[in-house]
This record gives structure tokens, sequence and C-alpha cells, in this order.
């Protein structure tokens, strides 16, 4: 059936030095580059009707994957094996002409993936409705925004009954509402035995729709499994080097030398939980080693998503940056906790230089947040609403 | 065995997406002109008024009167039309086949078809948008001195055989150009000299004999004497200049196979 099975996929580029000597290798038949993998030993079967997440960072070969799968690049090893119809929409406006109509373009870019124009003809008018582009379909398409542009594309590839369908980042573009019929044409036509290749920096759309996930990097595949288990390796992996960008020139107990100024001791109270709304209180002792202008500063990570909730220093908060000569200092905040929901949470509290550019060093502690009247919601902080309802008597039914 | 040849030829992938060529054909044609006032009459607005110009200058204000004997007309007009128009055609689908792998990389990155349908493209562009005009000339030359009009034919093999060399080079030159973007750019500077190296301006024999060399080194020379051949004395080309065009096929055919086999894998990625 429509299975897509992909065997020992590589493609490597010829990296010269300069496009001089590209031409001189191809006159000449001399090698003048060197090698360069951007993907390598991708082995993957797809089952009909399936649909597979393809993450990892920028560059780490997703858009190579799914270029040599639509055929747009030519594998240096390995195969891509696929019967049926496949369509894709790569980057923005799939082979789309800024200069003809909506409409022309649909049967243009029909040529292009090679449908026929009856069936374009046959589907015309659910593609138009889908992509929800009215009358603009007979405008030229430089005058449409990305998002139009998108939803063409998007109604194009899904409506022509593709056997293998190829998303790279489209739904990046585009309102919230397309995003979900997007989502929801997907799912649609994936139950009508699909096969699906998805591309995407949102885990969350990833994690919604795909079953299984590849994980790339660097172009080898770190990880191919199920989407959940993947997902979870890939943000893990991105937590730790999120975290190397985080860390301060001097992180705790490493005795640079270079050190300006050292955290020896850092306490909160409450020690190890906090309900929502009190105050957090954090002490810290430090050392200044060499006189310099600094800067307080603390930070709060949500630490199941490592995203960062809070970071304020002390210029943000009436307090300008001191002149500090060495010596034994000590100091005390307190943090309004107010606007965390239930969660464990990280604390860091230390010191910056006074650009603001170097984190001289810091210590971190963690801490749950309790909330008792709590209820599970996607979103990142709470707020104090204040609720008045009352019933109308000027509105008649 | 067919199949082996046109594919030898470069032309089955052509045949097989002959849809699609059409398509991307329509499109370059009417990208010149869409949102203009005057529509498709743009396609044959730019080659006329290069046309006039060359007739103003040469047979006007200079007052040429070559000494065509041997041209089979005396009509300087007739002579440099049934040479330029074609000239006019062969310089636009080099120039714009030079570049054309570069300007679609776009298409390319993003859809996957055979490469060689983009100077196809450039070389059938150009021809249609000029070879109307050449029939024209055809007519003029038929009324101007009755009784040639079996050379139809052979003006139809020899368009042909102009747009398969066109081809060849035009491959040629847009896999270099990819390679290195300064090709493309020589060829738009350089190429449009190659017209007063050719015997469109003027005839073969005004050329001293020891430069004529130098004409022989241009490929359009042969073409022009072709059609001068066949639209001014209704003869068949001759030989010698069916061998050279001949010649300039072969090599020119070879070098394409030899440059797309070393570019294949690698050609989209340097655009």
């Amino acid at each position: 059936m429509s299975k897509l099975v992909l065997q020992d996929l590589g493609k490597l580029y010829r990296v010269y030095p300069s496009p001089r000597q590209r031409l001189f290798e191809l006159l000449t038949g001399r090698k003048r580059h060197h090698e360069h993998w951007a993907l390598r030993g991708v082995d993957l079967e797809v089952a009909q009707g399936e649909a597979v997440g393809v993450i990892g960072n920028n560059g780490a070969g997703k858009s190579t994957l799914l270029k040599l799968v639509t055929g747009t690049l030519t594998p240096t090893s390995g195969k891509v094996d696929y019967q049926g119809r496949l369509t894709a929409i790569l980057e923005l406006g799939t082979g789309f002409h800024p200069d003809f109509t909506g409409h022309e373009n649909l049967f243009y870019a029909g040529a292009l993936m090679g449908v026929h124009k009856h069936e374009i003809a046959a589907r015309y008018d659910q593609i138009v409705e889908f992509s929800e582009l009215g009358e603009a379909i007979f405008q030229p398409l430089k005058t449409y925004s990305t998002g139009m542009v998108v939803r063409l594309a998007f109604s194009l590839v899904t409506m022509v009954d593709p056997e293998i369908l190829i998303i790279d980042e489209a739904l990046a573009v585009g309102d919230r509402n397309f995003q979900k019929k997007c989502l929801a044409r997907m799912i649609e036509i994936q139950k009508s035995g699909t096969t699906i290749l998805f591309c995407s920096h949102s885990m969350h759309h990833v994690m919604q729709f795909c079953d299984r996930a590849i994980w790339l990097e660097n172009g080898n595949v770190m990880a191919l499994g199920e989407v959940g288990e993947v997902v979870d390796q890939y943000v893990a992996s991105s937590l730790e080097e999120k975290n190397l960008y985080a860390k301060p020139r001097n992180k705790e107990g490493d005795g640079h030398a270079d050190l300006h100024c050292q955290v020896t001791e850092m306490l909160i109270e409450p020690e190890t939980h906090i309900t929502r709304g009190e105050r957090l209180l954090i002490k810290l002792r430090f050392r200044v080693l060499r006189e310099d202008s600094y800067v307080l500063g603390i930070a709060l990570d949500q630490k199941e998503t490592m995203t960062r909730m809070v970071a304020e220093t002390s210029l943000e908060n009436g307090l300008p940056a001191v002149r500090l000569t060495p010596g034994e200092y000590r100091v005390s905040m307190s943090v309004d906790t107010g606007l965390l929901r239930e969660g464990q949470y990280i604390v860091y509290a230390g010191l910056l230089d006074e650009s603001l550019l170097t984190i001289e060093h810091y210590l971190e502690r963690e801490i749950d947040v309790i909330d008792s009247d709590e209820i599970r919601s996607p979103a990142m902080v709470r707020l104090d609403v204040e609720w008045d309802l009352e019933k109308s008597l000027l509105v008649k039914r | 065995m067919i199949r082996n040849i046109l594919s030898l030829l470069l032309i089955e992938e052509l045949l097989r997406f002959r849809h699609l060529l059409a398509g991307l054909v329509g499109r370059s044609l009417k990208a010149v002109y869409t949102g203009s006032m005057i529509g498709a009459a743009w396609v044959y607005f730019k080659p006329l008024i290069v046309i006039l110009a060359y007739y103003f200058v040469f047979d006007q204000v200079l007052s040429i009167r070559l000494d065509l004997q041997n041209s089979g007309t005396a009509s300087y007009a007739l002579y440099l039309l049934s040479g330029l128009l074609p000239w006019l055609v062969f310089s636009d689908a080099v120039i714009e086949g030079a570049t054309s792998l570069v300007r679609e990389a776009e298409l390319l990155k993003k859809t996957r078809f055979p490469i060689v349908l983009i100077p196809a493209k450039s070389v059938i562009t150009a021809a249609v948008k000029i070879f109307p005009l050449l029939l024209l000339i055809w007519l003029v030359s038929v009324v101007a001195a009755e009784g040639r009009v079996h050379g139809v034919v052979l003006l139809a093999l020899w368009i042909a055989v102009q747009i398969q060399l066109t081809y060849y080079i035009a491959i040629m030159l847009a896999i270099m150009s990819a390679a290195l973007r300064d090709v493309g750019l020589l060829v738009e500077s350089i190429f449009p000299m190659l017209l007063f190296f050719s015997p469109v301006l003027y005839p073969l024999d005004k050329v001293p004999n020891a430069f004529q060399w130098l004409l022989w080194l241009n490929p359009f020379t042969p073409l022009a004497e072709g059609y001068h051949a066949i639209l001014l004395r209704g003869e068949i080309p001759a030989l010698f200049d069916l061998a050279v065009v001949g010649s300039w096929i072969l090599a020119t055919l070879l070098i394409c196979h030899l440059l797309l086999r070393r570019s294949q894998e690698y050609l989209v990625d340097w655009l």
C-alpha cells in the first residue's frame, strides 16, 4: 500500500572554499571540496495512515530529510520508496508565482505536483472554500499575506487526495483558527489513509497529531519511537543546552581564578514549599573579591518545562548598581508569589555586572508552590480576577 | 530504443513533462505582460523596436548598400531581417537560459522536476516570442520573389536545429552559472557582442579572408548562413554550414552530459 520506506537515507553536501572552486571541479573533474553529511543513515518505515513527527533543532537535518523524501534533493546514499501521490509544503508557497492570481496558481502549482488540471477543476470549490480566501483568489499572489499563501498551499496539498503528505513548519504561520482547522484536516485525511510526515518546532502540535516521532541532531537520528518518549528526550536534551546559555561565567564552587564575587550561602523561607500568595524570602551571603559595580538578580524557572517565569534585577526595583569593595556582604529579598501556578520551581539568586551582560555568580534552590483552589490548565501564570455576574433585564431573547 | 535516443538527446524528459513545460512557458510569457495595458503585444513589441532601430541605423542613416549579389536579394532590409530575427531568438534564449537555473532557484528547491525543463523553458519561450515574426519575413520573401513556397518546411527544420543547439548551450551555461554566478553575468555582457561577429549585419564575404575564421568561431554564423540560404535563395543550407552546426550540437551535447553527470546530485544545493 502507500507505505513510505526510507532506507539508509543520507545526504552529503560538498563544501567548496569558494564558488570558483566549484566551477573548476565541474569543468575539470578534479576534487576541490570537502564533505559534510547533512543527514546520515535514516531508516524509517511509515505505515499507511501513520503520522510521524520530525523534530530537532535548527540545522539538525529536518528540512534536508523532508526534501529528500519529496525528491527536491537527490540522496547521496540510500533510497526513498513509496507509491502514489506525494504532496508537500516545504517552505512557504510551494511553487507559487507571485504575479499570478491564487486561481491561476492553483492550476500552475498543481501541474508542478503532477496533478492534472481536470482534477484541480473538480475540487476547485472545495480548495477555495477551505482556504477562506473568498474573492481574493482572483488577486495576484503578491498581494497576499504569508498566512493567506499558506492557507492556499495547505488547501491545495491536502485536497488532492495525497497518499503521502509532507508538511514542514506550515502551521507556524496563520492564525489560531486556521491552525486548528489545518490540524483537523490533517487528522481527517490521516484517517482516510494518508501517510504523513510532519515537521514542527511546536512539540504541542507534534504530540497532538503524530503517532511516532524521529529526532534528528546534526544529521543523525537521535531517537525514533513513540511520540511522547521521543519528545521527552528531545525536550530534556534541549533543556540541558538551554542551561548552558544560562550558566554564569562562574558557577557554584568551580573555584575559577577570574571570580569577581562569590555567593557563599543561599537560604529561602519557607524552605521546601510555599502557598501561593505568600511572600518568599531569600537571604544571600556573598563575598566580593574585586571592587566593581554590581547588580542583584533573582530568577524563577518552572522546573518541568524550564520556562523562565520571573527574572528581576535590583535595577528594575529601584535599587541602582552599587559599587562594592572587597569584603563579606549580606542581602535579603522577598518575592511575591501571587502570579505563580502550582508546581515545582527553581529559584536562582546572585549577582550580575552593571551592564547585565554577565552573571557573575549565583546559587539555586528548589521550591514547591502549592495552590489549593487551582484547576489544571495550560496557562502560565495566575492573575487575580474579580467576577461580577448579574442577570441583565434589558436583553430580550 | 527511441526512448534511449531521446534521453541521450536530453529531450525524453521534455516530452514526458510536456504539460508542465507548456505551463512553464505560458507562465513566463504571461509574466512578461501581466499588469500591462497592451498585454500580449509586448511580447512582439520589443523585437520590433530592435529591428526598427537596426534598420534605421544601417539602412537609412548609414545608407549601407552592400553588394549582396551572392545573397539572393538586393534588399538590405530583407537580408538584415532574415538573420537578425533568428539572432534575437538565439541571444534571448542563451542569455535567459544561462541564468535560468539561478533565477528559478525557489522553484527547484521546493518541487521536484527535471532541471533540464528550466533551460528548455527559456529557449522555447524565446522562440515563441519571435518566430512568428520570422514567418512574416518568410511571407515577405515569398512575395518579393515568387516561387519558394516549399521553403517553409526547410525553414521549420532549420528552426528546429537552432532550437536544439540553443537548448544545449543553455543547459551548459546554466549549470556553469549555478556553480559560479559570474558565468551568467559574463554571458549577459559578452554574448550580445557576438552579433557583430556574425554574418547578420553584413555578408560573410565582405569580411577580409584573414578574419573569416573569427566569424566561424561564433555558433550563430552557420545558422545565419542557413537562414540566408533558405529565406533569400530558397536553397538547402550549404554542406559546410550543416557540418559546422552538427559539430556544435554534438560538442555541446557531450559537454551537457558531462556537466549533468558531475553536478546532478548537487545542483540544487548550489542555487
